[in-house]
């Protein structure tokens, strides 16, 4: 199947307000059926899920399962059950950190945490080491700010209890290679924590032949609504998760002296679930599904490769960017990000600059932030042009 | 006259003969070429600005006669640009004759308020805040 980038970019509404939109990594576009979705949704279809009877309430209720079984579909979890609904990557880790770890870790015992991380993936683990004892240790990068094995054999060992790592650096792209980490960490009696928030949208991921923990992403990094995320868990550490947030929904009896809570995933998700971004999200699974993603991702990487090519030039020129990645950080000497930022702003380049919520990764980096140029598929030709014609302007006001 | 020596009806000229967008950025650059760097001791914590996505400095000090000095610095050269311009605009005068500078009015003048983007006008209301709460710390 080939990829047909001019039709990709046609369902995106708001790319035709001219700007040229390389901020990807923070939000994706939506596309025109997740829009419609959810409007209609709200205009015609509004009701609340797994209560009532009435007809548009029982779609409602459908409608969430669907997307469930979607998701489950998307990442190739065995059942829709191992699906939790969250608002976010973000709250996604720290259910596992406040349900799983803080009740399975003791004083003494290690987390491991690479450098690679968005401080989604370690600020939750730093609470949680407070809250029980444990430590936090870095797997830092090698000189090719890589992850590799070695590294992490160095900090692994019995006091180790879970590995977080991503799936995609969101500063360099950069993927690690997920499949001998987990025999690693599996190996030593370890579980392991994948965070997809970046992954998601450029690797399809197999959570079941990984063989991986925990997953986690954002839908709206996936060209979905924003306020929503999932967590998968794997069937055996599901029965292990503690209560999280208690309210209407998770529970099966409740007194005053007490609750029976509720099986997987119903147990996570206390109060009115975000009905109208599930319904979105489940039209933007949908949507997807006629797309070749593989073929879409290589579209992408061959745009994020031209336009460091066309940036190499200037003198000074430093690239971020990890081999196979969609994502082009960079910096010019002599340059703050934030100068370039604001003259990009000004020539309706969107990109994203700073520390990229990933403060270790700038030390290692040896930079105070970065420039974020952030590919997708609706990127095309005439974007890169605009960028990297953009920086010409701007250095040349700079300098 | 202030640090750099340019009055700020010089200033507002400066800026009128700017035809485009990319010229009126050029003179804030060309400014922040001649603001006076902040000592190495004074870039200390007690003088840095919070919450700017660039480092900025900011040390206004009063005068035995009652004028204040004010001397800024950046990382980043538009926002030194920027700083430049409240130089002028704010070094060498009274406590009253700071409360009086129609900050807003003068940016109108200069063109540069709708270059700004929104939140960078935020950021530079917050250094004319700095500004005149130190004023009117040391002016008690």
């Amino acid at each position: 199947m080939m990829f047909d980038a001019i039709r990709f970019r046609d369902d995106f509404p708001a790319l035709s307000t001219g700007q040229v939109y390389l901020d990807s990594a923070a939000t994706a576009l939506k596309p025109q059926p997740m829009i419609t979705a959810t409007s209609d949704y709200y205009r015609q279809d509004t009701a609340n899920a797994y209560r009532s009877l009435y007809q548009q309430a029982q779609r409602t209720t459908q409608q969430i399962e669907t997307t469930r079984q979607r998701v489950a579909e998307l990442i190739h979890a065995t059942s829709p059950q191992q699906i939790i609904w969250t608002k976010g990557a973000t709250e996604s880790v720290n259910l596992v950190a406040q349900s799983y770890a803080r009740y399975t870790l003791k004083a003494g015992d290690e987390i491991i945490v690479s450098e690679l991380e968005h401080h989604s993936n370690l600020i939750p683990w730093l609470i949680v080491a407070e809250q029980t004892g444990a430590k936090v240790i870095k797997w830092a990068l090698n000189d090719n700010h890589q992850l590799d094995i070695a590294g992490l054999k160095q900090c692994i060992s019995d006091k180790t209890q879970i590995v977080a790592v991503t799936q995609m650096s969101n500063v360099t792209g950069y993927q690690p290679d997920l499949a001998e980490i987990v025999k690693i960490v599996h190996a030593n009696k370890a579980v392991i924590v994948v965070d997809g928030a970046q992954g998601i949208l450029h690797s399809p991921i197999d959570v079941a032949s990984l063989d991986i923990d925990f997953y986690l992403f954002s839908a709206h990094k996936l060209y979905g609504p924003t306020g929503l995320g999932a967590l998968y868990v794997k069937a055996d550490k599901l029965s292990q998760l503690a209560v999280w947030h208690g309210g209407g929904k998770m529970l099966k009896t409740a007194s005053f002296s007490g609750f029976e809570p509720q099986l997987a995933p119903e147990k996570f998700e206390a109060g009115t679930p975000n009905i109208a971004a599930i319904i979105g999200f489940g039209a933007t699974l949908n949507w997807l599904k006629q797309w070749d993603r593989l073929a879409a991702e290589a579209y992408t990487l061959s745009l994020a490769q031209q336009a460091e090519q066309d940036l190499q030039s200037i003198s000074g020129f430093i690239s971020y960017r990890a081999t196979t990645s969609p994502i082009l950080s960079f910096n010019i000497e002599h340059i703050h990000h934030s100068d370039m930022a604001v003259l990009l702003a000004e020539q309706k380049v969107a990109v994203r600059t700073g520390e990229l919520c990933a403060q270790p990764l700038m030390r290692r980096l040896n930079c105070s932030g970065v420039i974020r140029a952030a590919f997708a598929p609706y990127n095309n030709q005439q974007d890169v042009l605009r960028l990297v014609n953009a920086v010409h302007t701007a250095l040349d006001i700079l300098r | 006259m202030n640090a750099l020596n340019i009055t700020e009806h010089q200033l507002v000229e400066q800026f009128a003969q700017q035809p485009t967008w990319q010229d009126r950025y050029r003179q804030l650059i060309a400014l922040s070429k001649h603001l006076p760097p902040l000592a190495v001791e004074d870039k200390n914590a007690h003088y840095h600005i919070n919450g700017c996505e660039n480092n900025v400095w900011l040390k206004v000090t009063r005068h035995h006669d009652g004028r204040f000095h004010l001397s800024a610095d950046s990382d980043g050269r538009i926002v030194k640009g920027l700083l430049a311009i409240l130089v002028i605009l704010v070094d060498g005068k009274t406590a009253e004759q700071i409360t009086q500078i129609p900050f807003s009015d003068i940016f109108h003048q200069l063109k540069i308020d709708t270059e700004l983007s929104e939140s960078r006008l935020v950021g530079l209301n917050k250094l004319i805040e700095e500004i005149r709460q130190a004023v009117a710390q040391q002016n008690s």
